[in-house]
């Protein structure tokens, strides 16, 4: 009976010893493709989201869906300084709806979700058009965007970034974000926001 | 809220008890002992004799001798418990204007002590006597782990839950909420030990080697205790001064293994820890004493975690008379260190993600208590106790730059004056019926930059009578009346109601069953909390109302054999307008989160422990299992049917000493399944919260003795399992700890 139960216990131990639990993502993807293309520019500057295109969205692969709606609202404040400081506070709201084939076709509405975009540190410029910051979000990995910058216009472009659709699928989709040099900002507006729709 | 018929049926009921009281009066007898080690011969001082029942007992002299007096005529079963042995019971007949005589021999153990516990009816009692379910921690529990903190001891519980933050949750009363609004209430010696604002424990000012044990009382415990009380108590019970003269210190030094991956290493220095602890106990003249002092230096194992911990403690104990003593507990706390809330994700789980890239948010804490007591023994079956409280705690947060710059200063600071009082009276009735009633008042006076300035007035009143019928069926009423008054939402009150039975099968057996409610004020922190953090605005709600809950138990303890001894319960408990926090739109229609009054749920479960002896008790295994199942019933929400979230669905606990003299060794395994759900809420803000896996753990010591000096080594999660205390905060690596203590 001891015996036994000592066998159980080294064979316990055996197991957990060879259970490390949690363990480190895999290494993101070294080759970063952006779409559209980042032309650069002088991203220095206090930016808002631009009222009439905050943040397109685009899918990046062909994709068994009829219809995928992303509806997503931005508000927030991109500063970008001189020595290279940043200061990135924002709240993106996203609505999504996927239609999948069929008769009637099947209509999956993921409830609203809210993303916090946030950083302050140092921001480097890697060969002139793409923006390392210290961005951090819950749903999207925002530390590399490139970035087209001219006119008082910005946008920050991501490369592809999977999108779960409530565990059922993972689509890869590229966020825009479309920003303006703050000049006056209207208060109690509603956020800024586009409806992109891919069929 | 207690309309004015309730109070006046309170009353009536108080009245009738009394006068059925006095109705028992009859010719009293008297009982003297002495008490002796079974293996020595020799006299044993300071055992706990203690009539079962009834709050009649003493403790015995350096003679082993002992006597209790004024007794009412009856048979009784007499409970003896000492320190290292084991409990003693026998059956005696006290007859009017007699006196009977016992003699008692215990023998040694080294399992920890059965004993008895106050918290269950505010005066001491047999575990076998209290009809919910009540879990006791011995101090040598704490000294052979190395426990620092008393809530890092409460982890080894079955049923409990304890975060990294220091919240405490019995049974899943709560998920997770960074220690805000505890649903679980700690007392200090019978003194609520919650601060005024977040209504959280400052575990930092209590010294854990000065603690005689600790007790967890599972399941509402709001009719005698009040808000917060809801999920249970904690009771943490300090050594009494006059237990003889006493010196103890306890000095310990130990480090982290490093991560157990290259990409997570975050420094390049060896992260460490040491401490020490000092207790001095003594008597002059008729005063006695116990002084206790701790401190402890550590990095943390994380970025921004390192802490410098402070506390004093003394108890003093003065008899001003035969029959009244003045008993002051005071003490102070200082914790001042880093603040790391959480990770930045998997891929760096020991980097700061809580503060802005390149600042950190640094911390002092500073707790100041005074607890006076004052007991008068007006006879063998009443006495009151008045007791005070003095809680002035402050904390302050500010934040430094990389480079040591003070970037902004006090963002975050609160002082809160707690002071209150407390009137208590114990009254034997008669030989089978206790009566305890009280009232108490208090204070809590907040200056926060984030709570606003708040004042909030309570008071409360309270009543548990218990009935003994044919020495098998014991049954427990309790009745508490709740007023709060604040400048912002006036005046309300709660009333909380209880039902305990407990029925001996046999002198080894007993069922117990209790149906209690409880509930919970909304701290000053949720009401009116107003900062920005990760870029999001957490903006006030005065008008939160209160948790409501619902719990009923039916328990069975049992000793199977000399060496086996079993406990299971099943539990059921109904929340309502639990509070959590939610995304919601100011005036500006921008986001903001506030606290709300939105979940409805229920919690459902089976505990089972379980204690065998081995080999003529040198080996001692202890295991506990918790099963957990919670639903989210709150109508129209998407959550609806879902699991609670931060919860585990099974727990198991298990713990082997053996002791091989002058060698004591022991093992210990916690295993927790994966948490079923996190929140979407904080998932906007925190990258990876939702990556979390099932915790086993296990731990070794071994402990040397020789003389008056213990030489211990501690190993804490031998494996270097990677798992999370609390959401999106890694547990510690492995971690080796060597003590050494001396006691005189």
């Amino acid at each position: 009976m001891h015996c036994r139960m000592t066998l159980v216990m080294i064979l316990a131990c055996v197991v957990l010893a060879c259970n490390q639990g949690l363990t480190p993502p895999p290494p993101s993807q070294v080759l970063v493709t952006f779409n559209p293309a980042p032309e650069g520019g002088n991203p220095v500057g206090y930016w808002v989201p631009d009222e009439m295109r905050a943040v397109d969205a685009s899918l990046v692969d062909d994709v068994d869906v009829d219809t995928v709606i992303l509806d997503i609202g931005l508000d927030g404040l991109f500063a970008f300084e001189t020595v290279e400081r940043c200061s990135i506070n924002a709240v993106m709201t996203v609505n999504a709806l996927v239609r999948l084939p069929g008769n009637p076709p099947i209509e999956l509405r993921i409830p609203t979700f809210y993303d916090t975009l946030s950083g302050t540190g140092f921001y480097n410029i890697l060969d002139d058009r793409v923006l390392l910051t210290p961005i951090q979000s819950s749903f999207f990995d925002l530390d590399t965007l490139g970035f087209t910058a001219s006119a008082g216009k910005m946008m920050l472009i991501t490369p592809a970034i999977p999108f779960n659709y409530m565990d059922i699928m993972t689509l890869d989709v590229a966020l825009i974000f479309h920003l303006k040099l703050e000049e006056t900002l209207a208060a109690g507006a509603a956020f800024p926001a586009v409806s992109l729709q891919v069929q | 809220m207690v309309t004015k018929r309730n109070q006046s049926w309170i009353c009536v009921c108080l009245v009738i008890l009394l006068a059925w009281g006095i109705l028992q009066g009859q010719t009293k007898g008297s009982l003297t002992g002495v008490i002796v080690d079974e293996k020595t011969g020799e006299p044993v001082q300071g055992a706990n004799a203690l009539l079962l029942g009834t709050m009649i007992g003493a403790a015995s002299d350096e003679e082993g001798y002992l006597e209790i007096t004024n007794i009412p005529p009856s048979v009784y079963t007499l409970l003896v418990t000492a320190i290292g042995f084991e409990k003693s019971e026998a059956v005696i007949q006290i007859l009017p204007g007699k006196t009977a005589h016992v003699e008692i021999t215990l023998s040694e153990t080294v399992l920890y002590m059965d004993g008895v516990a106050v918290t269950a009816s505010r005066y001491k009692q047999a575990l076998g006597d209290i009809p919910v379910s009540l879990s006791l921690l011995p101090a040598q529990a704490l000294k052979e782990r190395n426990i620092t903190s008393v809530d890092q001891a409460l982890r080894y519980v079955p049923g409990v839950n304890a975060t990294d933050g220091g919240q405490v949750s019995i049974r899943g009363s709560s998920g997770f909420n960074w220690g805000v609004g505890s649903r679980v209430l700690v007392l200090l010696n019978g003194n609520p030990f919650m601060a005024g604002d977040l209504w959280n424990v400052n575990w930092y000012a209590i010294p854990t080697s000065n603690i005689r044990q600790i007790e967890i009382m599972k399941g509402s415990g709001s009719a005698l205790y009040g808000s917060s009380a809801m999920g249970g108590v904690i009771n943490i019970i300090t050594e009494h001064p006059g237990e003889g003269a006493h010196f103890h210190v306890r000095s310990f030094s130990g480090f982290y293994n490093e991560p157990s991956f290259p990409e997570w290493r975050w420094t390049d220095s060896r992260q460490h820890f040491e401490g020490t602890a000092i207790d001095f106990s003594t008597r002059i003249g008729p005063l006695a004493a116990t002084l206790s002092s701790n401190y402890q230096n550590t990095t943390g194992y994380k970025e921004n975690d390192d802490h410098q911990v402070l506390n004093f403690m003394a108890n003093i104990a003065f008899p001003l008379s035969e029959k009244l003593r003045l008993d002051i507990m005071s003490g102070y706390g200082r914790n001042e260190g880093g603040f790391f809330i959480y990770w930045q994700n998997l891929k760096h789980p020991y980097d700061n993600g809580s503060d802005p890239s390149g600042y950190e948010t640094r911390s002092t804490m500073n707790n100041t208590f005074v607890f006076p007591v004052l007991s008068y023994v007006l006879n063998n079956q009443i006495f009151v106790t008045v007791k005070g409280k003095v809680n002035h705690t402050y904390t302050e947060d500010w934040l430094l730059s990389g480079t040591g710059v003070l970037a902004d200063s006090a963002f975050r600071s609160s002082k809160v004056r707690s002071d209150g009082g407390e009137i208590q009276l114990n009254w034997q009735t008669h030989a089978r019926g206790i009566l305890v009633a009280g009232c108490d008042l208090n204070k809590d006076a907040v200056e926060s930059v984030q709570f606003s300035h708040t004042r909030v007035f309570r008071a409360a009143y309270y009543m548990q009578y218990e009935q003994r019928f044919r020495n098998r069926l014991k049954a427990t009423l309790g009745l508490r009346y709740d007023w709060e008054k604040t400048h912002e939402q006036g005046a309300n009150g709660d009333l909380s109601r209880k039902l305990g039975l407990n029925y001996s099968l046999s002198p080894l057996t007993s069922l117990r069953f209790s149906i209690g409610e409880g509930f919970r004020i909304p701290t000053v922190g949720e009401r009116f909390i107003k900062t920005k953090t990760s870029g999001i605005w957490i903006l006030e709600n005065p008008s939160l109302q209160p948790e409501k809950s619902l719990s009923t138990e039916l328990g069975i303890q049992s000793q199977l054999t000399p060496s086996v001894h079993f406990d299971m319960s099943g539990f059921y408990t109904r929340y309502d307008n639990l509070i959590e926090p939610q995304l919601d739109r100011n005036a500006e229609n921008r986001i903001v989160v506030r606290f709300q009054n939105i979940v409805n749920a229920r919690i459902q479960g089976l505990e089972v422990s379980l204690r065998k002896d081995w080999y003529s008790k040198l080996v001692s295994t202890q295991v506990g299992y918790t099963l957990l199942d919670t639903k989210n019933l709150s109508k129209g929400s998407m959550e609806y049917g879902l699991p609670l979230k931060y919860r585990s669905k099974h727990t198991l606990y298990t713990t082997t000493n053996i002791y091989m003299p002058p060698f004591q060794i022991g093992f210990d395994f916690r295993y927790l399944s994966r948490i079923e759900r996190v929140d979407t809420y904080h998932k906007t803000y925190i990258a990876d919260i939702d990556q979390v896996v099932p915790a086993y753990v296990c731990s070794a010591r071994l402990g040397v003795e020789r003389g008056h000096f213990t030489f211990r080594v501690v190993v804490d999660n031998i494996f270097q399992y990677n798992y999370i205390l609390s959401p999106a905060n890694m547990a510690p690596p492995r971690t080796i700890i060597l003590q050494l203590t001396a006691d005189y």
